[in-house]
């Protein structure tokens, strides 16, 4: 069994798969990579299931101790990493042996990069997902001194077939839909929320981004029962506070869902931090 | 056929939205659950997972296998030929509940606020069978319909920064346990023993929506050796 030690954890490093499927009947949120377009990618790299449990780093990635030898690959945001203080090429495959000391650095054009590990990473699943979940597993992300464990492989030759940029979203619209409430907004409202360039609040985690600026209150208040709410949901709270919800958001919900951002929108947002700005367009059907 | 007008939309691209009159009913809630249940048996291949709310399913299906036009007229298929049976199979849980000040940090303010005397707030407060509508916000947390009108307190100005699992508590017209230790603004009356959500168990929790919950008084002697399973009370004949 192949064996990484965390000597610095990074600002949030968790394992993150695809999402839960199971269990929103009990409560339980989805989870899973904020951009699982990237994570798929760098499973793809490593010629793994596309699905398989990856390493989202955020900000600024860990420093591992390698106690075993292995191969990993990078996907997401453009990230520096150090294989024994020297600066490696981070696009192919990076191949460790005991003793090495990886260091990931800064992200830059985004703001989550992935590593995935040959054969995958062994972890305790909870409800068919590895996503931490909140008031349930011991921690949300790791700390010093932990341990990730990971399926041994025979060493791959260190290639350069695969040497290519990432490449991630162009500086696009985040792409959505009207949600369930949206035909209950004001027509200034309904402009408001396509012409606006909104920033999100430095308060963003993976359950939720909060946007600025407010948008223009509700003239009529309109009750709403409890009720569904997704990752992706834009809820519209009585103050006019815009919030995106995220992967590891609540399965129920009492604001207004005015909007539902789209998969791609998604993983676009999951590459953005509180700062960063944007317009919404409505997905072109 | 269903007995409502049901609309059904898209949430986002691995979700869509199934949506009754938008009110609190045992009417609506009880086809709304029944037809969850026929559905997911139906096109167990497409649904992979659903939850309902008060007025409102939401179904996650699988979209490499089926495209959203082609599940919602499934969908609205099978609602037009739906036959709700209202069958019995709901279960009725007693959970014991210890109302020590000590334990319910804000049961004396609130007696206070309603006029009311512990014994009758008790009363009032276990007498009620309440309807599990869903399960949702937290993991196990459910939302129980039937508070007595005198009992309903507004949440508290400043919520806590830690209430312990197993508070019980009020917060306007509802009334609930917390599943885990969190920050909340309940008015908190009691305690329970009772687990609402174990990681560790399948299923995690064993309530469903559509049961009913009672709660029970317990001495604080009784509470320390409380169990951490509900009581099963037998079907009640009245339904």
């Amino acid at each position: 069994m192949g064996k990484l030690e965390f000597i610095k954890p990074g600002l949030f490093t968790s394992l993150q798969d695809q999402g839960r499927k199971t269990g929103r009947h009990w409560g339980l949120p989805q989870g899973g990579a904020m951009d699982r377009w990237s994570a798929r990618r760098a499973n793809l790299k490593i010629n793994n299931a596309p699905g398989l449990p990856v390493l989202e780093m955020t900000g600024t990635g860990p420093t591992l101790l390698c106690h075993t030898s292995g191969q990993l690959a990078l996907a997401g945001a453009e990230m520096a990493v150090f294989k024994n203080e020297i600066n490696i090429h981070p696009y192919g495959i990076i191949n460790f042996k005991k003793g090495d000391i990886l260091k990931f650095g800064i992200t830059k054009g985004g703001f989550r990069t992935y590593i995935s590990i040959k054969n995958g990473f062994i972890t305790k699943k909870l409800f068919e997902s590895v996503s931490p979940v909140a008031g349930i597993s011991a921690s949300m992300r790791f700390k010093k001194g932990e341990m990730l464990y990971f399926n041994d492989s025979p060493a791959l030759p260190e290639t350069n077939a695969r040497l290519k940029k990432l490449t991630l979203f162009p500086e696009a619209p985040i792409k959505m839909i009207p949600g369930p409430e949206y035909h209950l907004l004001t027509r200034a409202q309904q402009t408001f929320l396509t012409h606006t360039r909104f920033t999100i609040a430095p308060n963003a985690t993976r359950m939720a981004y909060p946007l600025l600026p407010n948008a223009p209150t509700l003239k009529n208040t309109f009750s709403l029962l409890t009720s569904p709410v997704v990752p992706g949901v834009v809820q519209l709270t009585p103050d006019g506070q815009l919030i995106v919800l995220m992967r590891d958001a609540q399965t129920t919900g009492g604001y207004p869902r005015v909007l539902v951002v789209t998969e791609t929108g998604m993983n676009q947002l999951g590459q953005m931090r509180g700062g960063d700005t944007f317009f919404f367009g409505y997905e072109s059907a | 056929m269903g007995a409502f007008d049901i609309k059904i939309e898209r949430l986002g691209t691995d979700f869509l939205l199934i949506s009754w009159p938008n009110k609190i009913s045992v009417e609506i809630s009880e086809e709304l659950l029944a037809f969850e249940k026929a559905i997911t048996q139906q096109f167990h291949d497409f649904i992979l997972v659903s939850n309902p709310a008060y007025a409102s399913l939401c179904i996650h299906y699988h979209r490499e296998k089926i495209n959203f036009t082609t599940i919602k007229n499934k969908l609205l298929e099978a609602y037009r030929t739906f036959v709700f049976n209202r069958v019995e199979n709901k279960k009725y849980w007693e959970i014991p509940v210890c109302y020590d000040p000590e334990l319910g940090p804000d049961f004396l303010a609130c007696c206070e606020q309603k006029m009311l005397t512990p014994e009758t707030f008790i009363s009032l407060h276990t007498e009620p069978y309440y309807r599990i509508y869903f399960i949702g916000f937290l993991p196990g947390f459910l939302y129980l319909g039937g508070l007595n009108q005198q009992l309903f307190i507004p949440r508290k100005a400043t919520p806590r920064p830690k209430v312990p699992k197993g508070a019980v508590g009020i917060a306007g017209s509802q009334t609930g346990i917390y599943p885990q230790a969190s920050p909340g603004g309940w008015q908190l009356i009691g305690q329970t023993k009772v687990s609402l959500f174990d990681a560790d168990q399948q299923p995690p929790t064993l309530f469903q929506a559509g049961d009913y919950i009672k709660f029970t008084a317990i001495s604080r002697a009784d509470f320390a050796k409380a169990s951490h399973l509900p009581v099963l009370k037998n079907r009640r004949s009245d339904g």
